[in-house]
Order: C-alpha cells, then sequence, then structure tokens
C-alpha cells in the first residue's frame, strides 16, 4: 500500500464495511493551479494591506472546479487567533459569501455575522456600516475574501452598483485587498463597476483535459483514496473515462471517484477499474442537467 | 461556562467595575449605545431598565455575557462580591502606603492638612 498516504493507509487496513463511508469525505489536493492561487492570494494578503488602492484578486472558474475548496484553505492557512492582550480575535483572514439576495445592509451583517460580534441585527444601516469598519479594523482584518461573487447578477442592476460600490468603499477605506471567487458570471458583475474591473487580476481555473497535468491531479486523489490495490487513475486509460464522466470539473471528479470506490469495494475489489467509473451510480452534470429540465417541462 | 469567546471583543473586566460598567464599557468599545448594547446583545427590552442596572441580572443574561466574552458564568454570579473584595484590598494596600514615610508625604503633598 506504499502508494497510500499515511493517513489513507491506517484507513485502508480496516475492513471493506467500514470504509465505504470514507470516500465522500472532503480532502485537499494540492494540485498546482490550486497551489499557484494560494500563492497570489498570500502574496495579496504580504504586500497590499495599508496601500492607498490594494490590488485585488478574482478567481474564476466553472462551478464545481475547486474554488471554494481553494477559499476554504486560505481561511485554514490563516486562522482567526487571539490578540497578545486576549481582549480580542484578529481575523488575518475574513471570508463571506455572497446571497442572491444581497443588500447593503444583509452585506454588512453578514460581515458581523462573520466576526462574531453580537450586534449582527442592528438596524440602522449607518450605524451597522460604522459598527463593521471599526471591528474589521479591530480585529485587524488583513484580506476579505467574498466567495460566490456572481450571486451579486441575481438582483436588480441599481443593487448590483450599490454592493460593487460597498465592495470598493471597504477595499478603500480599509486599505485591504479582496479576494472574490466565482464563476464567469463574476467577472461580468465586475465589469458594472470601472475602477472595480482594474484592480481585480483575474486568475483562471479552466476546466480539466485528458493531458498530463489531469494525469497528475488524479495520480494526488489516488494517494488519499483507502483502496489497498494502484488503480492507475492517472494513466490514459481511466483518465479518459474520468474527464469525460467529470466533464473536466475538480468537485465532480471527487465524486465520481468516491462513488467508483465504494462500487469496487462492494464489488470484493481493492482497485478501481473501468467497470467501476462507468457502472457506479454518479451521474454527470450535464445528465443532471437534462433530467432537471425534463423534470420541469412535465 | 468557559471557552473561546464567542464575541470578537472581550476585555477582561477592571479590577473594581460593576456588571453594570463593565457592559457599558463593552457597549463603548463597540461603537453603540449601552442600550442598544443590552438590547441587541444581551436581548434585555429598551423599557426593562431594571434589567439593565444589572444589580440582579437574570441567568439568560449571564449565561449570553458568559459565552460571549469566555467568561465563566460563576465569575459573572460572584462580580459584585470580586468587585468589593478588590476594593477593599485597594484600600488596604492605599493605607498601607499612606503609612509609609514616603506614602505619609505624598498623600500629604496631594491632599494638605486643613490648618
Amino acid at each position: 500500500m506504499d502508494h497510500l498516504r499515511p493517513e489513507a493507509r491506517r484507513i485502508a487496513e480496516k475492513p471493506a464495511i467500514e470504509r465505504l463511508d470514507c470516500f465522500a469525505t472532503d480532502r485537499w489536493i494540492g494540485y498546482s493551479r490550486a497551489q499557484d492561487a494560494l500563492k497570489r492570494m498570500d502574496m495579496l494578503l504580504a504586500t497590499q494591506p495599508g496601500r492607498v488602492r490594494p490590488q485585488n484578486m478574482l478567481v474564476v472558474g466553472p462551478s464545481n472546479n475547486g474554488k471554494s475548496t481553494i477559499a476554504e484553505k486560505f481561511q485554514r492557512q490563516h486562522p482567526r487567533r487571539s490578540s497578545e492582550e486576549r481582549d480580542r480575535h484578529i481575523f488575518p483572514v475574513l471570508s463571506v459569501q455572497m446571497m442572491p439576495d444581497v443588500t447593503a445592509p444583509r452585506f454588512y451583517a453578514q460581515l458581523l455575522d462573520a466576526l462574531g460580534s453580537p450586534l449582527g441585527n442592528i438596524r440602522k444601516t449607518d450605524r451597522r456600516n460604522a459598527l463593521t469598519l471599526n471591528l474589521m479594523r479591530a480585529c485587524g482584518v488583513r484580506l476579505l475574501v467574498i466567495d460566490e461573487l456572481h450571486n451579486l447578477l441575481c438582483g436588480p442592476s441599481s443593487r448590483q452598483r450599490e454592493i460593487l460600490g460597498l465592495i470598493r468603499y471597504l477595499g478603500n477605506e480599509l486599505r485591504i485587498p479582496i479576494v472574490a471567487l466565482g464563476t464567469k458570471d463574476a467577472w461580468l458583475a465586475l465589469r458594472l463597476d470601472d475602477q472595480l474591473e482594474n484592480r481585480f487580476q483575474p486568475f483562471l481555473l479552466s476546466m480539466w483535459g485528458d493531458d498530463a497535468e489531469t494525469g497528475r491531479l488524479l495520480a494526488s486523489f489516488e494517494t488519499v483514496i483507502p483502496l489497498r490495490g494502484r488503480s492507475g487513475l492517472g494513466l490514459p486509460a481511466l483518465r479518459k473515462v474520468i474527464v469525460e464522466r467529470s466533464e473536466g470539473l475538480i468537485g465532480e471528479m471527487h465524486q465520481l471517484l468516491s462513488s467508483a470506490a465504494a462500487h469496487a469495494l462492494t464489488e470484493g475489489r481493492e482497485r478501481i477499474e473501468r467497470e467501476d467509473l462507468l457502472g457506479c451510480p454518479f451521474q454527470a452534470p450535464s445528465y443532471r442537467r437534462q433530467m432537471m429540465e425534463r423534470e420541469l417541462r412535465a | 461556562m468557559t471557552g473561546e469567546p464567542a464575541w470578537p471583543l472581550h476585555p477582561p473586566p477592571k479590577e473594581i467595575e460593576t456588571l453594570r460598567q463593565y457592559v457599558q464599557s463593552l457597549a463603548r468599545l463597540y461603537g453603540v449605545t449601552f442600550e442598544s448594547f443590552c438590547y441587541h446583545a444581551l436581548k434585555i427590552a429598551h423599557a426593562d431598565e431594571e434589567a439593565r442596572s444589572f444589580t440582579q441580572p437574570t441567568e439568560d443574561v449571564l449565561e449570553r455575557l458568559a459565552v460571549g466574552l469566555g467568561i465563566p458564568i460563576d465569575e459573572l454570579r460572584g462580580f459584585e462580591a470580586r468587585r468589593r473584595r478588590n476594593v477593599a484590598r485597594l484600600y488596604a494596600e492605599l493605607e498601607a502606603w499612606i503609612a509609609t514615610p514616603e506614602g505619609r508625604q505624598r498623600y500629604e503633598w496631594a491632599f494638605p492638612p486643613k490648618s
């Protein structure tokens, strides 16, 4: 079992029945593009706070292609800690998710909730605004992460502009960089505000193709899937099936491999084979969409 | 109840603060009025002046403070007794200091005896 990481090896020693639930666990797979994104975020965190016009970053990629996982990893690398005086929490990185029905007061309330403030439900917008800025300063926030930025487009255009103005204001006032993540709609949303568009450098997370880079990613996946035999997921034969079925999305690959691993075990195998990838209950995203559309039409 | 404070700002109480003064200082720190802090953070109704005196805080209020500040609830229950102990200790320290020649001199400089 030397193809497995130590933690996966320990789990692989358990009987098959006990391993069936282990496959769906979220795991960090450090592929090179994600590492590049994290490095850029680290660079922003190290160099941009305090600047008059800090540089920002927009991580753009299709849905279920690992954007939020990168944001969560970055948050874990820079966790909340206690101040030296132990009188406040310090948040080097503060993360929120853009809600589809966002308004300025709700966005402030989200920031206050993320900070753990007991005053998130305070009503007056101007007071909530001042309170948020004060707390973000007091808690040493040095970088703001906004995930699912594309949700901004769910609201009317006047509200979209209002929220973009608010994001710009937060960055300018606190002099902190902002990392936003979203689908290509997030980039379209940012284009509504010329100044913001110029200050957000895009970072693309493309879909995965049937190539050597994907082979390395799948080989990394294999090291954390607790099966005793080597499957050769990164080799061309299985790689092609995996890319096709997952439609090149890393989140779908994770689900497909989890499902295929469980399928292999129930068939009494300790490695994933082509028939597991094709016969497991995983449904490709386009198939799910078609099913949904058919249901809605019926 | 102890553990990590849930609220982002959680300064420890000063030695001779009453619970009300402590909550007032928290409100100032958060940049809101005392009434607003009591209402939003401690769920004390605007009309409830009695609760805002903090002379006999309810278990619910103490629980919210304990979770928010990471202070054991028993410490909060004994807040007034602790304050009295601290005041008595500080008086004793002051009197001991005044009893020294240097302390006497400084005390009489600050508070000249009436002739």
